[in-house]
């Protein structure tokens, strides 16, 4: 068991740079989830622990081991890959003993007790009848699951998982999910599971890192990155529907701050207005949960006017994207109403609990 | 109306099938053509001397195998089964190494990056450019200084050099088609490169593998020229034995057939068995 530590890692691929002075912690037995969109550097910094990919410089630390420049096999890990990488000659009792056969543990395991771990491992996993199957006979979650189960057998001290339950199925991806983290409370192994689902990162992980353009955006607990995004990006990110983001301009009225936006004014909270007052300018973004605003009937004060952009039914409630301005905002309604798109419809928006970002720079506007 | 549409359908049909009737025929035709050599060569084997040369040809016969007899134990000097043998350990060691050499070199070119890469895969092929003919003077003195004529090391190294090229070419075909992830999988449970190109590589490009070896086996095998300039006294391979029949003043055709025969039947037991490793798709669905 071991925390993995990046210190001012950069990584360039020809004359495109990933990462400039990435730095990273995870504790000892944490579940990191490394949160992102495609090309953010998630599996790049997930290779980077395996040894699959070097850094260009900068150090890897897997508990206090530096394991630079160390192959992979010697930094004791496991690795679940996105496609599995099954060895498809092999059946799945083979898949799963191959790492306990490598030459690096030779003499360690004796055939008895590679049965019996193999034995183990596929009962944890409920594999134990498929283990005389082909790779290439079970299905993706059958296979997942070998994946997987190859990835624990030789107790590795870092577990990795790229997209682990990316390819299933919707009520199989809930299952696995379930279960991967069930298996992570059980025997408690660092795991840095990288996806770019933020469902998935939510609920599986202790920690999450948003990653943009190979940048750390923010570290930090599911409900805090929830509750407390660090950066406009976080906020556009996380959460279903995620808050919708409102750029606006500050501005003062009777004394007070209000916000402008599209031709209407905001009054401000005096929390809010305290956080805005420290506004390194007046451009803003305001960030808003769906429950923050709601449809009105007609215009009454400190409602705007808004048009739906896109409308679709889930459930007994209706989700409308509206355009307000340049942005897009999210909006439920308990009910469902008739409109088509192009139709024009007003909001009411309530910016207690809103959250209020720098427009250039994308970072929160701190507390007092 | 009813009865014409199964009259048309009928009428569709028997043009469907006087068109494969056609093309049938036109393949037996041609299939018999190509076979026709062959149970010429493996009745006469069977034929007496009377028969063979009868007119119009003899097509019942009892089969008699005194021609096998005599080539295997009557024929003075060394008989039919001594160049069987050169044969067999030529094609088998320079098959076995060109597939082995051969698939190290793909291997490399398919999985390391490196300076000129490609130019080195293309220089590989381009050794086939030239006709072999054209070097068998430098090959033949090469041979002789350093003391290997008429021996069958002389040919394994030749063939195994001459199958090399095309062993190299389509095995690294079949190593870029294993997804990396595999071996990147294999990596991090603890191979190392070389335990990853025998016990992970090598395993899923078996296809590759049973097609280069019977290539190679076949090349070597029926190859003539250089085994007749090269090795033409007591290391000599079954070829140049047979060219010897017709060159004598007064050919022993069943002999001749039998000994002919005999030398296809070995490729094609190796041929046939080696057939079944040819199923292509082990890594389909490996990974997704």
């Amino acid at each position: 068991m071991a925390g993995i530590y990046f210190r001012d890692i950069y990584k360039s691929f020809g004359t495109s740079r990933l990462f400039e002075g990435l730095s990273l912690a995870c504790p000892d037995r944490k579940y990191l989830c490394l949160l992102g969109p495609s090309g953010c550097g998630k599996t790049t910094l997930m290779r980077i622990v395996a040894g699959l990919t070097e850094p260009d410089s900068g150090e890897v630390l897997i508990g206090d081991k530096r394991v630079n420049g160390l192959p992979p096999a010697s930094r004791n890990i496991g690795l679940a890959f996105q496609n599995y990488a099954l060895y498809p000659h092999l059946s799945v009792a083979g898949n799963l003993a191959f790492p306990l056969r490598a030459p690096i543990r030779r003499g360690r395991y004796r055939q008895a007790e590679i049965e019996e771990r193999v034995k183990r491992v596929a009962a944890l996993l409920r594999i134990d009848q498929l283990l005389h199957r082909r790779v290439n006979q079970l299905s993706g979650g059958q296979q997942q699951r070998v994946a997987l189960g190859r990835a624990l057998i030789h107790d590795p001290g870092v577990l990795l998982l790229d997209e682990p339950v990316t390819h299933l199925d919707a009520r199989l991806r809930y299952e696995m999910r379930a279960e991967i983290k069930l298996l992570h409370d059980r025997i408690g192994t660092t795991t840095i599971h990288v996806t770019h689902d933020q469902q998935e990162a939510l609920a599986m992980g202790d920690l999450i890192a948003v990653m943009r353009n190979g940048r750390i955006e923010q570290l930090g607990a599911p409900l805090e990155l929830y509750h407390e995004p660090a950066t406009a990006f976080v906020a556009g990110f996380i959460g279903d529907p995620p808050m919708s983001l409102v750029h606006a301009r500050l501005a003062q009225e009777n004394g007070n701050t209000i916000v402008q936006v599209a031709g209407s004014s905001l009054s401000l909270s005096e929390a809010l207005a305290a956080q805005a007052n420290m506004a390194p300018s007046r451009e803003i973004i305001v960030g808003l949960r769906p429950k923050q605003v709601a449809l009105v009937e007609r215009p009454e004060a400190g409602a705007v006017a808004t048009t739906v952009y896109s409308h679709g039914r889930v459930g007994r409630e209706q989700q409308l994207v509206l355009t307000f301005g340049r942005d897009e905002v999210h909006c439920r309604t308990s009910s469902a109403i008739h409109v088509t798109t192009g139709d024009k419809v007003w909001l009411s928006i309530s910016l207690d609990g809103a959250k209020l970002f720098d427009a250039a720079s994308g970072r929160a506007l701190a507390h007092t | 109306m009813s009865t014409i549409v199964p009259d048309k359908k009928n009428a569709v049909g028997a043009a469907t099938g006087a068109r494969n009737l056609a093309i049938y025929l036109a393949a037996c035709l041609f299939v018999g053509f190509g076979l026709f050599p062959l149970y010429m060569m493996i009745t006469t084997s069977l034929k007496t001397d009377q028969q063979t040369f009868a007119w119009p040809p003899v097509w019942l016969f009892t089969p008699r195998f005194q021609s096998y007899y005599n080539a295997l134990f009557v024929f003075g000097g060394r008989s039919a089964d001594h160049y069987l043998f050169n044969s067999l350990v030529v094609t088998l060691s320079s098959s076995a190494l060109a597939v082995f050499l051969g698939a190290m070199a793909a291997y490399g070119l398919a999985r390391f990056r490196f300076r000129g890469n490609r130019d080195v895969a293309f220089y590989i092929l381009s050794t086939r450019f030239a006709p072999p003919v054209g070097f068998i003077v430098p090959i033949y003195l090469m041979v002789q200084r350093s003391g290997l004529l008429d021996t069958q090391i002389a040919l394994i190294v030749v063939y195994t050099s001459m199958n090399l090229s095309f062993v190299t070419w389509i095995l690294r075909g079949f190593f870029l088609e294993i997804p990396i992830e595999i071996e990147e999988a294999a990596l991090v449970d603890g191979y190392t490169r070389w335990q990853i190109f025998l016990r992970v590589a090598l395993p899923l490009v078996r296809p590759g593998l049973a097609a280069t070896a019977i290539l190679s086996a076949i090349f070597s095998w029926n190859e003539f020229l250089f085994a007749s300039i090269l090795a033409p006294g007591d290391a000599a391979t079954i070829p140049v034995y047979l060219a010897g029949f017709s060159a004598s003043m007064n050919i022993d055709w069943g002999e001749y057939m039998a000994v002919g025969t005999m030398a296809v039947l070995p490729i094609m037991i190796f041929t046939l068995a080696l057939q079944r490793h040819l199923v292509r798709g082990l890594t389909f669905g490996a990974v997704r």
